[in-house]
């Protein structure tokens, strides 16, 4: 009984892999897609790796007293120093840090929120979906950067609130293609015949109809992510993004009006280049990868 | 069509309800000492008592939100309850605020328009060849780029650097807040409000660039257009008597969705270069906690989407006839 259960699941697990090479060669004639990936995992390694190699102090305010503050680039700081003495490449990787993990989370809580609901509204259908989807429409109509202001304003600025109330404003579009995605797929014979065999809806829902809506999925939460970080940076460029000393890009930009001013274009620059890069990136790559599963459906 | 409209209204009804149902119980759960907020932690107790008789906050929840609805439909939002305006209507702050945002959104989405359509069109035509590769990596940019971050690049670009244009638009004065005086105002001073308008205009051409192209694409392998080529018109003839038509219907229904995030993107845009709208109006809003200001912005938002997306239908049913009007669900 056991060794039937885990050959069905080598089985599944060969698949996946086919798909996923069959998906790859495609996504691999996408020049740009893969230049794209490259930036992103190149950014990824300076911030999360980069703090093992060059260390600076990044957390106690308290030891740069004393020390001269927004000096330009020198040997001892590569890229100079910020407003509050902060070394400006370390700050760069851990506002990068925080940019990927909210970006990465709000999307994982954006997208699954999202395909549960529309694939809810959309297998069950009549009434269920006419009333979820009215409360979506409501959802919509009131503009999110309000609910994220009011939230930020009462639940406070750290980073597990500006993970929940960007992932919770974020699924709304999910949801719509999903359940769009389970109206068809609802018709489907194998859908058909999982019901007469009495298959129950949770079932269906969840093991026929969503993993057969992978490939939506993946391509909203490549987006998903590029728009939390968006969020996270709106957000901190209002002043109310992460506290000191935790820092996200938009919080570093919000300082850069000062900096505009005085010329101090090494507070400017670096953060603008690394987080357009990366925003331009995942959008790009959502782009990519829509295409190359759409290709690999055809292919098949 | 006349029973389609009723329906579209209809139900737009029904999500404005809904949108009041969340304005109206969100602040109330959370800001319920709304009278210490306002007297002072020192205020005695009877004075707190009389405000909220006055303000009928005594009242069960309920209560409070059928007068607030019923207050509503008279088209009383409420007074103002910040320190420097207490008791000034709301509807009179949004009055003063909301044709200057109206105009600033409309100017910016008719001149992203009139560069984006013909630019899709011209990109769908030579598409793959080198110019549709530089206005795409272009546009890619311009739609990744947040809306602070362009305004403050144009800002050191065009009025720290160069000087060009000033870098916060003409104070709001009485008169240039009003219906035509906020246009007239923006007509006769195009330097002073250009930078929100291209800021405006470059965040929302992007997205309508790419739709243009990817809808010109679409039509222009259709067999009718192939049975033009065959016949042996030209190629303006094909693209714009034959394509056009057909490519261009989509951009209504983008229009209409498009409404709720021109204001969205507006309200950053506004608050950095101090233009007096809407967004200034509501962020300092929400910053000094005035509820009644932010609930009523939410809900003028929210109307003008739906209605955003009930013209958009219409003008769609309207100009496609082979939209069907019938059918239960969407």
């Amino acid at each position: 009984m056991s060794q039937t259960a885990t050959i069905r699941q080598d089985s599944k697990l060969s698949q996946f892999l086919l798909s996923f090479r069959q998906g790859w060669r495609v996504f691999r004639r996408n020049r740009m897609a893969v230049v794209c990936l490259g930036i992103l995992v190149f950014v990824a390694l300076f911030c999360f790796v980069g703090p093992y190699v060059y260390h600076t102090n990044q957390n106690n305010v308290g030891a740069l007293m004393g020390e001269m503050c927004s000096q330009p680039p020198s040997s001892k700081h590569p890229l100079g120093t910020d407003k509050t003495c902060f070394d400006m490449l370390g700050r760069l990787m851990v506002g990068g840090q925080n940019s990927f993990i909210v970006g990465i989370l709000a999307a994982t809580i954006a997208v699954t929120f999202g395909s549960l609901y529309g694939v809810t509204s959309g297998y069950r259908g009549g009434r269920v979906d006419s009333v979820m989807m009215r409360v979506l429409d409501v959802l919509l109509s009131i503009p999110g950067l309000y609910l994220v202001l009011d939230a930020v304003a009462l639940f406070g600025r750290n980073r597990a609130i500006m993970i929940m109330i960007i992932g919770l404003t974020g699924w709304y579009g999910v949801a719509r293609l999903i359940r769009s995605e389970s109206l068809s797929l609802r018709e489907r014979e194998y859908v058909q015949a999982v019901r007469v065999m009495g298959g129950n809806t949770r079932r269906i829902m969840l093991k026929h109809i969503l993993p057969n809506s992978v490939s939506t999925m993946t391509t909203l939460a490549t987006f998903a992510i590029g728009d939390g970080i968006l969020a996270l940076a709106g957000l901190g460029y209002l002043g109310l993004g992460l506290v000191i000393p935790q820092t996200d890009w938009g919080t570093m930009l919000n300082t850069s009006f000062t900096a505009i001013l005085l010329n101090y274009w090494w507070q400017i620059w670096p953060v603008v280049v690394l987080f357009l890069s990366v925003v331009i990136s995942f959008n790009y790559l959502g782009d990519a990868v829509r295409d190359a599963l759409e290709v690999r459906l055809r292919e098949r | 069509m006349i029973s389609y409209l009723i329906r579209r209204i209809w139900q737009g009804l029904i999500v404005l309800l809904g949108v009041t149902f969340i304005t109206f119980f969100l602040p109330a759960f959370f800001h319920n000492n709304l009278a210490r907020q306002i007297l002072g932690m020192k205020a005695p107790q009877f004075l707190i008592d009389k405000f909220n008789h006055k303000h009928g906050f005594d009242q069960p929840i309920w209560i409070q939100y059928f007068q607030y609805l019923g207050r509503l439909l008279h088209g009383n939002l409420g007074v103002s309850f910040a320190p420097d305006q207490v008791g000034v209507p709301v509807t009179q702050l949004i009055g003063s605020a909301i044709w200057r945002s109206m105009w600033l959104a409309l100017v910016s989405l008719l001149l992203a328009l009139i560069i984006a359509i013909p630019l899709g069109i011209y990109q769908a035509y030579r598409h793959n060849k080198i110019f549709d590769y530089a206005a795409t990596a272009i546009i890619f940019i311009l739609y990744s780029t947040p809306a602070f971050l362009l305004s403050i690049l144009l800002m050191m670009g065009f009025s720290f650097h160069w000087h060009i244009f000033p870098e916060s638009v003409p104070m709001a004065n009485g008169e240039n807040q009003s219906f035509f005086g906020a246009l007239w105002s923006m007509l006769s001073d195009p330097r002073g409000y250009a930078l929100p308008v291209l800021v405006l205009t470059l965040l929302s051409l992007g997205g309508i660039t790419r739709f243009m192209r990817g809808s010109f694409l679409d039509t222009l392998v259709q067999d009718y257009i192939r049975t033009a080529k065959a016949k042996g018109a030209g190629n303006v003839r094909i693209l714009f008597r034959h394509a056009f038509r057909n490519a261009v219907i989509p951009i209504v229904t983008i229009l209409g969705l498009s409404l709720p995030g021109l204001f969205g993107g507006a309200l950053i845009t506004e608050t950095i270069f101090n233009f007096d709208g809407m967004g200034i109006l509501t962020v300092n809003a929400t910053r000094m906690n005035d509820i009644s200001v932010v609930m009523g912005a939410t809900l003028m938002f929210s109307t003008l989407t739906v209605l955003g997306n009930i013209i958009a239908d219409l003008s769609l049913a309207a100009i496609d006839p082979r939209v069907r009007l019938g059918g239960k669900s969407r």
